[in-house]
């Protein structure tokens, strides 16, 4: 199937690693003009590279989506190269470090993990929507998660910004009428990033599983975390989403949350 | 992008017409064996005609013996689009117009056929170790309107049904998912439409022009227009695609925006 993406000029906010980077090339392998961006200088360079050597066009937009210095940085370096773009994937978020429980977690991070997820969406979608709605074709999406609306007891902070990454989105596609703009999230269940990995073979270490990763991850989705789905989502999962929501073909779609959580989600 | 459907044999329930032929031809397009299923052999076999499609299943699904029949012709199933649906001629009816036995007979076509075919094909999915089920609902399932509650209350069954049912498929390479069509341009809404420009004297204006208003003025839909028959299609084909293999007890609105509530 044709995605009609050929020629798109996309910016995908934190995509050095994890769903960022597998979407950027997913993207990119689509015939999307990627803008890659982080903070981290030669780890984006090394996106950029890797979608070079596949064949596809990247650049890089360096920058802190939290502050409106860093922001405004990355807009005028995006802007500088592409003009404007047509594709929004608002994925940047702090990362889950340092997120603790209720009463532990001082609120200073709150206000910190706000910056650095809804405000820095809603940096970008003022920056770069009014010109989609002007040439009147644009797609926003932005990244949440299950959290957002089956939230555990802990991670407060986290899962308030990822359920204001809903809200505001849902709010954003009813403010675009008919300008050929959509706006939807995308809510991933737990997806198979470094820092999954990583926090899953602590627990494995702690529970005394296996340390064979089919093992953890088969004890994993049966015990702590039941998924009908039988394993953890792969960045990949989430990447085919963005671009499927990104094509032409899915014009009609707006003001929706695609849950791709393995049926992680209990409710209706 | 190559959604890996080519080969997968899938059943289009109710595709002799409307949305179900265009999730069909869609689904041919990406190379699957489709088999299109109808109440009316001729409308049936013209649709199975012009996309090329590899049989033709003819039965009322609201009768097991003829949901039997179908499953029969089917086979053995890797893609499910239970499609096929309506109202008991109620859509226009006020909450207490409609009759139990309309209620039942709404439940049946919506609800009861989706389990029916479920029931039938899901085995073969299982022992294969993949399947994709796909049930059309609707943005009324969710966004429910004052009159025939039954067409809402059966969708809203459906959605309900699919959770269930991903929920205890576990690990076996079946997923189910929902779509939830808004508004979409088949004849019966383009009739709808004409009839609604004429009573509300919008005078002699292109469907396209009443369409703009209707979504502006009538049910709000911030993409302003009504949907196309591509548009749940596509939502199809990506949902039935490999690649989506981690979306399951989802539901996936393609309604221009017009259901109002965050899911």
């Amino acid at each position: 199937m044709d995605l009609k993406l050929k020629g798109k000029r996309a910016l995908v906010t934190g995509s050095t690693s994890g769903i960022g980077a597998a979407t950027a090339k997913l993207l990119a392998e689509e015939g999307v003009i990627v803008a890659v961006h982080g903070r981290d200088r030669a780890r984006g360079d090394t996106v950029v590279r890797e979608i070079e050597a596949a064949g596809g066009q990247a650049i890089l937009a360096l920058g802190d989506l939290s502050n409106d210095a860093g922001a405004t940085a990355v807009g005028d370096a995006v802007e500088a190269q592409f003009g404007g773009i047509d594709i929004l994937f608002n994925n940047a978020a702090l990362t889950g470090e340092g997120h603790t429980g209720w009463f532990e977690e001082p609120l200073e991070h709150w206000v910190e993990a706000f910056q650095s997820k809804p405000f820095a969406a809603a940096r970008m979608i003022r920056r770069f929507v009014p010109g989609m709605a002007e040439r009147h074709w644009g797609r926003v999406i932005a990244n949440a998660s299950a959290s957002a609306i089956q939230p555990i007891g802990g991670i407060p902070a986290q899962q308030a910004c990822y359920a204001a990454m809903v809200n505001m989105t849902a709010s954003l596609a009813r403010s675009l009428h008919n300008v050929g703009v959509t706006a939807n999230t995308i809510s991933p269940g737990l997806i198979l990033t470094p820092a999954v990995d990583i926090w899953a073979r602590d627990m494995a270490r702690q529970q005394g599983w296996s340390k064979d990763w089919d093992a953890i991850e088969g004890k994993l989705v049966t015990t702590m975390f039941p998924l009908p789905c039988g394993r953890i989502g792969r960045v990949l999962d989430i990447a085919a989403a963005v671009a499927f929501l990104s094509s032409d073909l899915a014009g009609f779609i707006t003001g929706t949350n695609l849950r791709i959580d393995g049926g992680q989600v209990q409710c209706v | 992008m190559d959604l890996r459907l080519a080969g997968k044999r899938a059943l289009v329930t109710g595709s002799s017409s409307g949305i179900g032929a265009g999730i069909a031809r869609m689904l041919a397009a990406e190379r699957c064996a489709v088999v299109v299923h109808g109440r009316d052999r001729a409308r049936a076999e013209k649709v199975a005609d012009e996309i090329g499609a590899v049989a033709v299943a003819i039965g009322d699904l609201s009768s097991d013996a003829d949901a039997d029949a179908v499953a029969q012709v089917a086979g053995e199933i890797d893609i499910l689009v239970n499609n096929a649906g309506g109202a008991a001629g109620t859509s226009a009816m006020a909450w207490t117009e409609v009759s139990e036995a309309a209620w039942i007979e709404t439940y049946q076509q919506n609800a009861i056929a989706a389990a029916r075919m479920i029931r039938r094909l899901l085995p073969a999915m299982k022992a294969k170790g993949w399947g994709r089920i796909i049930n059309i609902a609707s943005a009324a399932g969710t966004q429910p309107i004052p009159f025939g509650p039954d067409y809402g209350a059966a969708k809203g069954a459906v959605l309900n049904m699919t959770s269930s049912l991903a929920k205890s498929l576990g690990d076996c390479g079946v997923t189910v998912n929902s779509v939830s069509p808004g508004a979409i341009l088949t004849p019966a809404v383009e009739e709808w439409l004409g009839n609604l420009s004429k009573a509300l004297g919008w005078g002699d204006i292109s469907i396209g022009e009443a369409e703009k208003r209707m979504t502006r003025e009538i049910v709000p839909v911030p993409i302003g227009r009504i949907g196309r028959v591509e548009d749940i299609a596509h939502a199809v084909c990506m949902i039935a695609s490999p690649g989506a293999g981690f979306m399951t007890g989802a539901n996936v609105r393609v309604d221009g925006g017009q259901v109002q509530s965050v899911n």
